[in-house]
Order: structure tokens, then sequence, then C-alpha cells
């Protein structure tokens, strides 16, 4: 069966309330909305757990810095996942700002041996606290390092292999950054580990003229369902998520797209 | 080679700045069809516009009354000022009340300052729990009233203002505001509150929101109402008040 899920949006809460039937199995928080709130959005956390597995989604972890961790930010975390148990716990391979300041982005790294060292380093902090694997996630980038030494691919699955995290595969960003820095996306999904991927994200882009944004404003487009397809072939049991985070629909038309992504996953998997 | 530290520093510095450096320059492969400034522009513009519409939802009362226009030149020149520096984008925009002190706008129209504090307040008491009030028998089965201490709950915000900052920030809600006959110099005293049933606001004098300050502060009834000019019937509307809005959590 097709584990699909969407994203918790304060939009949907009074909506999902009421609990509605629905196709959707699982719920993705972004964990920031909720760390530091004991309000409507910690209540509906657990209101939401009574009937659904929950996974969490950082945006500020910034296991990229240079800067140590930010260990009172791991020990909301660590607490928000004992009260919530959720099955997921993810956040991006990235940075998001230099010390002092926090700049609400997946900003990218320079892909070399350095990075992956430092990288390794952070994860074993990260994941040793938490006492589980992270899972990060490719972001859509707008620049490149001239100093990479790898392409974006062969640094995830040199990561994967020496700090034991996992993967989370964005597919619209995998395909954004095809187009935006002119790679085969297939090449991407063709060298990762299919064992280490333990979610699989689904969003729209805005086409800008000049380059793709990853804006998850719209519905998947086409060339990003047909990477999709390609890509589950050899993923049975992934979870596979829609994102959608700017001009949101009511939550029937999110729960629509997300039934598409079981569509094409049944077409792949009905009969095994 | 910038390696990680040098690259995290200029790449920073270019987005909060908007201005990037020769160096960042010289070392980045811009994506798409843009040239590099243009591919760094890309993270500056979605930094001012997301911190700016965390803003625009921060601050409900505020952005509707200055409308889209000044609200959001508003928000470029304070996060020039004032970066984030927490992953809580709840909170940002905190000083927003004194960023507004001592702006022209601020000048132009002193209730600005207060019209922000009173947004981050509801923004404060929508993060706070729902408490359970005190039981009603315990309160009504106290046997010294006069000198007990009352716990209240956290989520309280006490305002004496000069200008009618509740019924300004409830402009948001009304549509004609044509029709609205508003005195902006109306003085307003007001205690905003979350009890079980969510956020309120309860009208008071200005007497009134001075002793509820002080019990607030854990002063006994007695102690709070010492040189209080109060007349009865004030004290009577406050103590009611108190003992059935929610906010009052225990006794003792």
């Amino acid at each position: 069966m097709c584990n699909i899920g969407v994203g918790l949006r304060a939009e949907h809460y009074s909506y999902l309330e009421k609990k509605p039937q629905t196709e959707i199995k699982w719920f993705e928080v972004i964990s920031e909305n909720h760390l530091n709130s004991r309000g409507r959005p910690w209540e509906i956390l657990h209101t939401m757990r009574e009937d659904f597995p929950l996974s969490f989604h950082g945006v500020s972890l910034n296991i990229g810095s240079y800067a140590p961790l930010d260990l009172e930010y791991l020990k909301k975390l660590k607490y928000m996942i004992e009260v919530f148990n959720p099955f997921l716990v993810s956040d991006h391979l990235c940075f998001t700002g230099p010390p002092g300041a926090n700049i609400h982005n997946l900003l990218p790294l320079p892909y070399n041996d350095k990075t992956l060292i430092h990288l390794s380093e952070k994860l074993d902090q990260v994941q040793s606290y938490l006492g589980r694997a992270l899972i990060l996630e490719n972001l859509s980038a707008y620049i490149d390092f001239k100093e990479s030494t790898y392409t974006e691919w062969e640094f995830i699955k040199k990561l994967v292999e020496k700090s034991g995290c996992k993967i989370l595969l964005d597919v619209n960003n995998i395909y954004v950054n095809s187009v935006n820095h002119n790679f085969d996306p297939k090449k991407f999904i063709d060298h990762l580990p299919k064992d280490k991927i333990e979610e699989i994200h689904l969003a729209g882009y805005s086409d800008m003229g000049d380059f793709l944004f990853d804006t998850h404003s719209s519905p998947v487009f086409p060339p990003v369902w047909d990477l999709f397809s390609y890509a589950i072939k050899d993923l049975k049991d992934v979870p596979v998520l829609i994102e959608w985070d700017d001009d949101i629909p009511d939550f029937p038309r999110l729960e629509e797209e997300a039934i598409k992504a079981k569509t094409i996953w049944e077409s792949h998997h009905a009969r095994d | 080679m910038l390696g990680i530290k040098g690259s995290q520093e200029l790449l920073g510095k270019s987005i909060l700045t908007g201005n990037p450096s020769e160096d960042l320059l010289n070392n980045i492969i811009p994506g798409g069809k843009l040239d590099k400034k243009k591919a760094l522009m890309v993270y500056r513009d979605d930094y001012v516009a997301r911190l700016s519409s965390v803003m625009a939802e921060n601050f409900e009362g505020t952005h509707s009354l200055l409308g889209d226009e000044i609200f959001f030149a508003i928000c470029r020149e304070y996060l020039d000022y004032y970066p984030s520096t927490s992953f809580d984008l709840g909170n940002y925009g905190k000083y927003l009340d004194k960023f507004l002190k001592n702006h022209s706008l601020g000048v132009e129209y002193p209730f600005l300052p207060e019209l922000s504090r009173l947004d981050m307040e509801f923004m404060r008491l929508f993060h706070l729990p729902r408490v359970k009030s005190i039981d009603p028998e315990k309160l009504k089965t106290h046997e010294n009233l006069s000198q007990a201490k009352f716990k209240l709950v956290e989520g309280i915000y006490l305002k004496k203002s000069k200008f009618p900052i509740y019924k300004i920030w409830d402009l948001k809600n009304i549509e004609d505001r044509e029709d609205v006959d508003l005195d902006w110099n109306e003085a307003e005293n007001i205690c905003l509150y979350k009890g079980e049933d969510g956020i309120k606001v309860q009208f008071l004098t200005p007497e009134q929101v001075d002793v509820l300050e002080k019990i607030k502060q854990g002063l006994n009834l007695d102690q709070a109402l010492e040189n209080s000019e109060m007349d009865v019937i004030r004290v009577q509307e406050l103590f009611s008040f108190i003992s059935t809005s929610g906010i009052l959590v225990d006794i003792c």
C-alpha cells in the first residue's frame, strides 16, 4: 500500500479537527512551528497524533554550519520527539545562516571532502543525542561553489556511507536543480543507495523564466511526476509526501494531489 | 578557496545586506540563466519576502492599519536593523515597538509602537497553553480572601494607553472602516488574557489595571488595594472579572 502523507499546515487545522474521512495516512510537521508553542500549534499535534503517525521535518537544525550545534534547539526537538514519537525525523543538507543570524532558507554547501568530514562529525553528534538516524533532504540551490569536487549525488552517497544518515529524496528539488544546473535528473536518482531512502517529497515549483524556483506554491508538475514514477520503480515501501506551502489550497485539493502520487505508485507496485 | 566558514560568512552577509563581496562572486557558479549577482539576489529576495510575510502574520493589526505598501517598507527597514536570530518565526519582530518609537512614522502616529506591542502580545498569548482556572468552590469557601494571594494565568497583558489601542487593533476585523466612529484620542485601559476559552479582552478603569497589576505581581488583595481610590463598585467589578474570566488559577 502506498503510504501517502501531506504537510500539516495551520490553514487546515480547523478542517482536520473535525476528523474528516481521508486517504492521507500520515502528516509531516515542520518542527520549528511547534517547538516553542504550547498553544494551538502544540495542541493540534496531540489531536492529530490520536489518529495519525507524524513525521518531524526541520528547517533550522543548521547541520552544515561551521558553528557548533544549537543545543537548546536540539533539546527542544528531543523533547518534542519524546512527546509525539514521530516515525521519521528529518532536516536538510544545508546551512541556514552564519552565527548570530537565521536566514530561514536552505543554503548550499561546497561539496568536497572537508565538508564531508565536517558534516559527518555534526551528524554523529546529532544522531547520538537524538538516539536515532537523521534523515537529510537534498535541496534546491541557485548557486554552486567552484570548490565543490563532487556532484550533489556523489556527495550525498558518500555522506550516507560515512555518517549512517538516511535520505529524504525531494524529487522536485532534483528536477529544479537538474534544469538550473544542467544535469540528468535520472543520473542523480540512479546513483543513490535505494535502501537508504526513507521518504520522498513532491512539490510544485515556479518557472521564473531564467530559472526554476522551488516555491511549493502549485501542484506537482508533469516532469516531476515522471521523475517520481522513475524513482519509485525500485522503492516499494517509502512514504511519499506532498508539500504545498504557498497559495495553499483547501485540504481536499491537497489530498487529490497525494492520491495522484498513490495512483502512480500503484501502477508500479499494485501486484507486488 | 573560501572554505566552509568563508563561504557561509560571505553568503550569509550577501543575503543579509544584498551586497555580495567580490570574493563570493569569484567563487560561485550561478544556476539557470542567471548571472552571479542575480543568482545571489534569489536568496536575498526570498529572505526579505519570507520575513516580511512572517511579520504580516505576527502584526495583523499594524499591517492592516498601515496597508501593504507602508507596512512592507517598514519590514524591509526593520529586518536590516534586526535580522532574525532564532528558528522561531512566531517571535520575529519582537523589537518592532522599540523600532517604531524611533521611526518617523512612530513619531507621527504615536500609537503605532503600542499597536505593534499589542500584536506581539497576541502572539505571545496564542502560543501559551490554555490553563484550567480555579475550582469555584475553592474560591467560595476561602476563609480570608482579603489576605489571600491570587495566582493568575501567565497569559495576561495589562495596558493603560492614551489611545484606543484595542479598538484600533480590532479595525482589522472591520471591512468598511469609513463607518467606524473612532475617537483616536480616547484613552483605553485593557486586560488582554488567555483563559480556558482562548484570548479575550476586558476593558478596565486605570485604577483597576493598577490593582490587577499588583495582584499579578503577588500582592494580596489588601495590599493591592492599599492607596487605591477605587470605589466599592469598581472593586466588585474587578473581583468579579478575576473570579469569572478564567484568569484565576489558584488562591493561597
